[in-house]
């Protein structure tokens, strides 16, 4: 992954927006990121729940592999804290960018499998949507902070045939999805602090 | 005729023309440009109809000049008409309101018939204008969901199919459209997205254009109109003002969130609110304080999302509270009563040294009863001189009569409840005239206020601790149940809590009560709301004069007046005069009404007359009288003290003149004892008679007959100078009668000869002009012969001897004999007592008449019942005496002849008047 360094009191120089923008922006989707988190960790307990054995099984933690357009965000604390904030910003977009139609195939899948988990369903519906709304919060803080957000690459998400494959990825979605929220929160808040309200 | 058969040709010609246009058969002859025009109001319109080449096969020349434009059935001006060519005319409307579909482009064909060629539709209308007053909500209706309700004004009827588009969108996406399903000015747009800015606004859009409104950018989080607090609950504390309210909120959200807090008392309408800093952060209970004691309390709650976001984003939607939460209620632990009750008395019965009194008071108001009342505790203490020990007194009830002495006492109540007792109200009673009953109030007034009855007063002093005010319904004090309440000391003025009733009469009384004395109470009478008498007055006449009447009534009652009698209005007339109103004072029960005519009937009747209205009473009528009072007094009087004058006058004239008409009337008789022819014979002493009194005793003598013989000078006697003599002798002869009317009968003799000799007070004229004769026939009690001698004596005062003519032996029959010869009288009556009743002597009475007129008959036989006419008139005499008993008759005529026929009578003295010489002895 590229990393673009950014220098962030040219960035609020050269800034259209006011500091107070950008900070309201960043609590803004700060919020949604703790919204995201607490909703991520429902859909996963709601996802484990309609899915059956294993899956509920205490021992049951399958390694979560990337998929492309959908990296896993887990970082070393070190290289965590080596990205600057408009890495992490744009990091954080492309996943939130792409994660809707991971969500999306999961939520065909499930329709199908688990055709009466209207609340998964739902909850599939609302973290597709929170996800394109963090993407367009980010994408407004990188532009108020001058940022030039990376276009989206067109992502396809994996459609197994098997049932249990599918809902192994779709498990996995749900992993990585909770992954991100976390991430995209642990982002925000170290940018909110650097841009206090 | 030809003429006419090519125009019938062009008629069938055109019918199948537009038959064939109908359906589509044959080629169209022309059309119009537009063909389905929109066409804005107040705009110009042009349309363009082209003429076809199959018009060429109309009969005639066909050209553009032959166009007729139609709106609807009327023909547009030529003006408007322009013609391109030889196949197209242009019309045009400067005016859209003549524009009235369909529009048709017609041919006037050879004949005049109109052909028409196309006809469009055009539709009028406005394009949409811009929608105005976009409002979005995010409204709560799941835990986990949240819709955005949007609504706008818009704008103008276009009169058009406009559709109205809400549409929103993130900065980098774009969302569906929200088209209304219901109207056009709301849509809602379902799952609204939190924490992200979202740009929302309404396209409007027609055949004439679109419209857009103004864009409205909010993250839906702010304003957020939450679902009410759920499962609100209220939890009793041990602390008597103090309730703990709980809730849950359904909103889990990393937000902050605000509420409010309401409770009021249960019956109350007014609610307090718990300050808003005091739960300006997420929370699901609070504890209210400062409450009341035992009172039951209602808690609502509600929430809203505590503002976080920038201001710009928010004030396109503003924070919104959620609706109130379902109302708790509560109760909070009871407290000691924070006051005394209201404590009043009532004097039932006084005498001296003794009283007996009704103490009452008021049930605690809930508020300051602060629980349930258990009892009450009185004590009541005796102030000097008095000095006995106090009473206590426990009850449950709000009244005690207590009898005490007279003097100064104080009574204090204190209420208990579960917890405590109140403070103390203390009342003091004064002692009769006490000096602690002091100054009254000022001022007291009454009068209706928004229904009730408003008591306003002016305070006397500054030192009243309180006010009782007393009232009852009926104005009578005599028979009120009287109701009080009792006000602050601050209080000038107050409602009267009870229930007033309209049209009854209050008697509201003030009291002022001190430290240690009350005042005197001081009162007014009010209505809660007056109206019109029950009744009017009753009215009567109390006394009617000639010219004036005195009318009196009975006053209305209390329970009658329905209101204050301002007067009484009393209307009188006479039967077909005019009406005359005269208003009285209510407190007046009588009136004199003066200036009436005399002999005149009165009609009069009265109403009594409130602030409401007035209520005639029955009418009365009178009649004054003819007279007035010692009219005719003054008039009679007069007349009879003038008839009373004549008379007198009369009678004075008639005695001063007395000797006149004495002289010519009752000329003076010359004395036959002077006269010459006159010899009395023989000379017989006086005392004769005296001795026969002594002689005979009382009761020998049975009968005495008087016979009367008039003096040979009869010619100067008429029988009108008799008359007056006569009627004298009648009158005499009533009382004295007896004896003489039985020796009248025995001797056919009138009795009133007896009397008249007996009335020896006659002047010396009088019996000297009578010249009577008498004989006494001495007779046993029938038949019985007495033992003695008896004597005749004539009682004629006519100097029949000369013994009688000497004035010492008158002297002696006067002084002497006269007592003995009554007394012989009364005891001859005393004898025939017993034979004749009173009946008999009645008829006596009637019969003398008979025995006068008899007397003529008499005197002309000169004898003592000889001749046939005697026998008649003794028969006759013995029939009216003794009409019953047969037997008797015998014994009468016996009688009545043994005094007549008997030979051996010579104590009887005959009237010798046939012969001259005077009397002589048989």
């Amino acid at each position: 992954m590229e990393v673009l360094p950014v220098d962030l009191p040219n960035l609020r120089t050269s800034s259209s927006h006011s500091q107070q923008g950008i900070a309201s922006r960043i609590s803004q989707a700060h919020h949604l990121s703790v919204s995201m988190q607490r909703g991520s960790e429902q859909l996963l307990t709601e996802y484990v729940l309609r899915q059956g054995i294993p899956f509920g099984n205490a021992d049951f933690n399958p390694h979560v592999p990337d998929f492309p357009g959908l990296p896993s965000p887990a970082l070393s604390q070190e290289a965590w804290k080596d990205l600057s904030d408009a890495e992490r910003l744009q990091q954080d977009v492309m996943a939130f960018s792409n994660l809707p139609a991971f969500l999306s195939a999961v939520k065909r899948q499930q329709e199908m499998l688990n055709s009466l988990a209207s609340e998964l369903h739902r909850q599939l519906e609302t973290a597709g949507m929170q996800c394109r709304g963090m993407a367009s919060n980010l994408k407004s803080i990188m532009t108020a902070m001058g940022l030039m957000p990376e276009p989206a690459v067109p992502v396809e998400p994996p459609n197994p045939v098997e049932n249990f494959s599918k809902k192994l990825v779709g498990y996995y979605v749900c992993q990585l999805y909770r992954e991100w929220a976390n991430r995209s929160e642990e982002d925000l808040a170290l940018l909110a602090t650097k841009y206090p309200l | 005729m030809v003429s006419r058969c090519i125009w019938s040709m062009q008629v069938v010609w055109t019918v199948l023309s537009i038959y064939s246009f109908a359906d589509g058969l044959v080629k169209l002859c022309g059309h119009i440009v537009p063909e389905s025009p929109v066409v804005p109001i107040g705009s110009n319109f042009t349309a363009l109809c082209v003429l076809s080449d199959s018009c060429q096969n109309i009969p005639g020349n066909v050209h553009a000049n032959q166009i007729i434009w139609k709106t609807k059935n009327k023909v547009v001006p030529k003006e408007q008409y322009t013609i391109i060519n030889q196949t197209a005319s242009l019309v045009t409307f400067n005016d859209t309101s003549t524009l009235v579909s369909p529009l048709t482009c017609n041919i006037l064909v050879e004949g005049s018939i109109e052909q028409n060629i196309y006809g469009i539709q055009v539709q009028l209308g406005l394009p949409p204008e811009e929608p105005k007053n976009l409002s979005c909500i995010v409204t709560q209706t799941e835990k986990d969901k949240y819709a955005l309700p949007c609504t706008w004004d818009p704008g103008r009827n276009t009169f058009l199919n406009t559709k109205y588009y809400l549409r929103h969108k993130w900065v980098y996406e774009n969302f569906s459209d929200c088209i209304p399903s219901d109207g056009n000015n709301s849509c809602t747009i379902e799952n609204a997205m939190f924490f992200v800015n979202v740009d929302v606004w309404v396209e409007a859009k027609n055949d004439l254009g679109k419209a857009e409104s103004e864009h409205i950018k909010f993250d839906p989080s702010t304003c957020v109109k939450l679902l009410p607090p759920r499962k609100v609950s209220v939890n009793v504390s041990e602390l008597p003002t103090v309730l703990k309210l709980s809730w849950d909120n359904r909103f889990d959200l990393d937000l902050e969130l605000e509420f409010n807090i309401r409770y009021k008392v249960i019956d109350s309408l007014d609610w307090l609110e718990v300050p808003p800093e005091d739960i300006a952060t997420r929370r699901t209970s609070f504890i209210l304080q400062d409450l009341k004691p035992h009172t039951k309390y209602v808690c609502q709650v509600r929430s809203k999302i505590k503002r976080w976001a920038e201001a710009t984003w928010s004030d396109n939607c503003p924070a919104r509270w959620s609706d109130w939460s379902k109302e708790a209620v509560g109760v909070t632990a009871e407290d000691k009563p924070s006051k005394g009750p209201a404590l009043w008395r009532k004097i039932i019965a006084s005498s001296p040294g003794h009283r007996t009194v009704l103490l009452n008071w008021k049930e605690l108001d809930p508020s300051d009863a602060n629980g349930i009342i258990l009892r009450y505790e009185v004590n009541v203490t005796a102030k000097p001189p008095f000095s006995s020990s106090p009473e206590f007194f426990s009850l449950n009830t709000t009244q005690l009569i207590l009898n005490i002495q007279n003097g100064t006492y104080e009574v204090r109540v204190t209420a208990y409840n579960s917890v405590g007792g109140s403070p103390a109200s203390p009342l003091v009673i004064p002692a009769t005239n006490s000096k602690l009953i002091s100054t009254p109030v000022k001022d007291v007034k009454a009068s209706p206020k928004d229904g009730k009855l408003w008591v306003n007063w002016t305070a006397a002093n500054d030192y009243a601790n309180k006010y009782i005010i007393e009232w009852c319904e009926q104005c009578d004090s005599s028979n009120c149940s009287f109701e009080w309440q009792q006000e602050p000391g601050t209080a000038q003025g107050t409602f009267l809590r009870g229930n007033i009733k309209p049209f009854k009469c209050y008697l509201i009384t003030v009291y002022p009560l001190y430290a240690n004395s009350q005042g005197v109470g001081k009162s007014t009478q009010a209505y809660l709301l007056q109206g019109e008498p029950a009744k009017g007055p009753s009215v009567r006449t109390k006394k009617v004069r000639k010219n004036e009447a005195i009318l009196e009534w009975e006053p209305l009652s209390v329970a009658e007046q329905n209101g204050f009698i301002r007067y009484y209005g009393i209307s009188y007339k006479m039967m077909n005069g005019n009406e005359t109103v005269i208003n009285v004072d209510p407190s007046t029960t009588e009136y004199t009404l003066s200036s009436l005519s005399s002999d005149t009937l009165y009609m009069v009747q009265m109403e009594a007359v409130t602030d409401k209205g007035r209520k005639r009473g029955p009418s009365f009528t009178f009649t004054t009288q003819k007279f007035g009072e010692g009219e005719i007094e003054a008039i009679v009087v007069p007349v009879c003290l003038a008839f009373l004058l004549i008379i007198l006058s009369g009678v004075l004239f008639c005695f001063n003149k007395r000797d006149v008409i004495k002289k010519h009337i009752w000329p003076n008789v010359p004395d036959p004892s002077k006269s010459v022819i006159a010899q009395w014979s023989p000379q017989t002493p006086s005392k004769h008679f005296n001795s026969k009194e002594q002689i005979y005793p009382e009761g020998s003598f049975t009968d005495v007959s008087v016979v009367e013989i008039e003096a040979d000078d009869k010619k100067s006697f008429s029988e009108q100078d008799l008359k007056p003599f006569d009627l004298l002798k009648k009158e005499k002869n009533a009382s004295e009668g007896h004896s003489s009317g039985i020796g009248g009968s025995s001797c056919m003799s009138s009795p009133r000869q007896s009397v008249s000799d007996s009335d020896e007070g006659e002047p010396a004229q009088n019996t000297s002009s009578t010249v009577q004769y008498s004989t006494v026939v001495l007779n046993g009690y029938r038949d019985q012969i007495p033992s003695v001698q008896t004597f005749s004596r004539s009682e004629s005062t006519q100097p029949l001897l000369d013994s009688e003519e000497r004035p010492e032996e008158q002297q002696v029959a006067d002084s002497g004999g006269s007592t003995p010869m009554h007394r012989y009288f009364k005891q001859n009556c005393k004898q025939e007592e017993p034979v004749m009743d009173e009946s008999h002597l009645e008829r006596v009475k009637q019969i003398s008449p008979i025995n006068e007129e008899d007397i003529a008959g008499l005197q002309a036989s000169q004898t003592c019942g000889s001749g046939p006419e005697r026998d008649e008139q003794e028969a006759a005499l013995a029939g009216t005496f003794y009409p019953s008993p047969a037997g008797q008759t015998p014994e009468f005529e016996t009688l009545g002849i043994s005094a007549v026929t008997e030979d051996e009578m010579p104590k009887c003295y005959l009237p010798q008047t046939l012969r001259q010489g005077g009397y002589m002895p048989q």
